[in-house]
């Protein structure tokens, strides 16, 4: 998994789905290895990559009369096949996330990135719920 | 399946992606919860599944039922009645398994449910005056006392409607004048013991419906008014067929002073009052097929109406986001969890088989 592009608090996630299943509605921490700092977003929505060569590739496919022959190497044929076997989790940036003393924190989100050398790790809905729960009743008690 | 057992009170209302139970607190129910969705999405069922759990928690709740779908949450999907929950529902039919007298209903809470079955101007004004009469003579009310007085009245339009209006009563089979007083007071009463009220509304027509549902209410927020009674759940399921916009607001703008925590169950949000929607704690909403039915809902769900479009047009049947004051305002994508009492309507089909 990694971020293809940002805009605003929309985060665009190209990811493999022979290696990763990732469903509308997951939740997924984005975290800096260095920083240790980053975004929590959850995925609304699913779709396929539409780069130019992925899509003229389809459509010279559909147009041939006859399987295509491969001249060259195998491997490049392979690789094409897996650009194009990739897919798009849009997802909204819903929190800032900080690791403190190894435990994710998640305050309101102020704009930070993380870089696409990040690290991804879904996150269930409880955990989410239980650390916000938690930073509330630390607020009310103090 | 797991709990987090972090709650005192807790309601299970879903699983998440990896089949875990996610609890949320009763405590963060008392509020306004709206629960959306298409057709055959999955919305009662998920009411029933929180109703469940807030009348183990003795919570007191009281439901309208159009669809005679909640009546048979006792009886375990086995056809076994569960006596541990047997004891806990009271089934309320109008006119069969409820009546009472019509002095059980106070004069000011009678004047508005007339009021509500659309006596208007002279006529309510002329009507409030026989009934503030009849009290100041100490008189027993009764139909067919306040018919005779009724009678006497000189102007034929005036007479013509409170006369109708009081057939309008007598139709639907809640008042009995010889039934002792105070039958009304003690069903609902049973709230105060944490018992969950089921009325059975299905098949009433549409006036039937109304009058049945304004008399409870008015009687049931001047017990809470006065504080007769503790503070209760409501749960109704597409309440525009039997509550007027008006009265939703104020039941909506009241909720707090009264302590009368609301549950709306609807497949058309737009037939609720836009000021419910953005007073709304908790919603759960499941797929919608109209844009502007999500735009309509968006603004308790802290999202842009895109985002939420988004989410909402992907979720498959049974599957719903749920966000507010019981998620920490955190939008959460869970599925209905079964339940093992019988959770569906009975409907007469006609043709049994596909």
């Amino acid at each position: 998994m990694n971020i293809l592009n940002v805009e605003g608090n929309i985060v665009t996630l190209v990811y493999n789905p022979g290696k990763e299943r990732v469903e509308v509605g997951d939740n997924i921490v984005i975290l800096d290895r260095r920083d240790e700092r980053g975004v929590l977003v959850q995925v609304i929505q699913i779709s396929v990559p539409e780069l130019p060569g992925i899509l003229l590739e389809i459509v010279r496919r559909e147009a041939s009369t006859k399987a295509p022959e491969t001249h060259g190497l195998q491997e490049l044929s392979d690789y094409k096949r897996a650009v194009e076997g990739t897919k798009l989790a849009i997802a909204r940036i819903m929190m800032e996330v900080k690791k403190v003393d190894n435990e994710l924190v998640f305050e309101k989100w102020r704009g930070y990135v993380p870089s696409r050398g990040a690290d991804y790790r879904h996150i269930s809905p409880s955990e989410v719920i239980g650390a916000l729960r938690k930073c509330k009743l630390e607020v009310s008690k103090q | 399946m797991t709990a987090s057992g972090l709650f005192k009170y807790p309601v299970a209302v879903g699983l998440d992606s990896k089949d875990n139970l996610f609890e949320v607190s009763a405590y963060d129910l008392q509020g306004l919860n709206l629960i959306v969705g298409f057709k055959g999405a999955g919305k009662s069922h998920l009411a029933k599944v929180i109703l469940l759990d807030l009348t183990q928690h003795k919570a007191g709740c009281l439901v309208f039922d159009v669809n005679d779908e909640y009546s048979r949450l006792d009886v375990g999907r086995n056809g076994q009645s569960k006596p541990e929950l047997e004891k806990l529902f009271v089934k309320l039919r109008p006119g069969e398994t409820l009546k009472f007298p019509l002095s059980d209903i106070k004069p000011e809470v009678l004047v508005n449910v007339m009021e509500a079955l659309g006596l208007k101007d002279a006529s309510l004004a002329e009507f409030s005056e026989i009934v503030g009469e009849l009290g100041q003579k100490q008189s027993v009310l009764s139909l067919e006392l306040l018919k005779e007085w009724v009678n006497n009245v000189k102007t034929a339009s005036v007479k013509g409607a409170i006369l109708r209006r009081l057939r309008m009563l007598g139709d639907t089979g809640l008042i009995d004048d010889s039934i002792q007083q105070g039958t009304l007071a003690n069903v609902l009463s049973q709230l105060k013991e944490g018992k969950t009220l089921i009325v059975n509304l299905k098949g009433l027509t549409k006036s039937a419906m109304r009058t049945v549902v304004q008399v409870l209410l008015s009687n049931l927020l001047s017990l809470l008014e006065e504080k007769r009674l503790e503070s209760i759940f409501l749960l109704a399921e597409e309440a525009h067929l039997y509550i007027d916009r008006a009265d939703i607001e104020d039941l909506v703008t009241r909720m707090r002073h009264l302590g009368l925590w609301q549950f709306y169950i609807t497949n058309t949000p737009t037939s609720l009052p836009e000021f419910l929607i953005r007073q709304t704690d908790n919603l759960f909403c499941f797929y919608l097929s109209l844009p502007d039915d999500v735009k309509y809902v968006a603004p308790p769900s802290g999202l842009e109406p895109d985002v939420l479009q988004r989410l909402v047009s992907a979720l498959p049947p049974r599957h719903f986001l749920t966000v507010g004051k019981a998620t920490e305002y955190y939008p959460v994508v869970l599925r209905n969890r079964q339940l093992d009492v019988i959770a569906a309507g009975e409907t007469r089909y006609r043709f049994l088989e596909p």
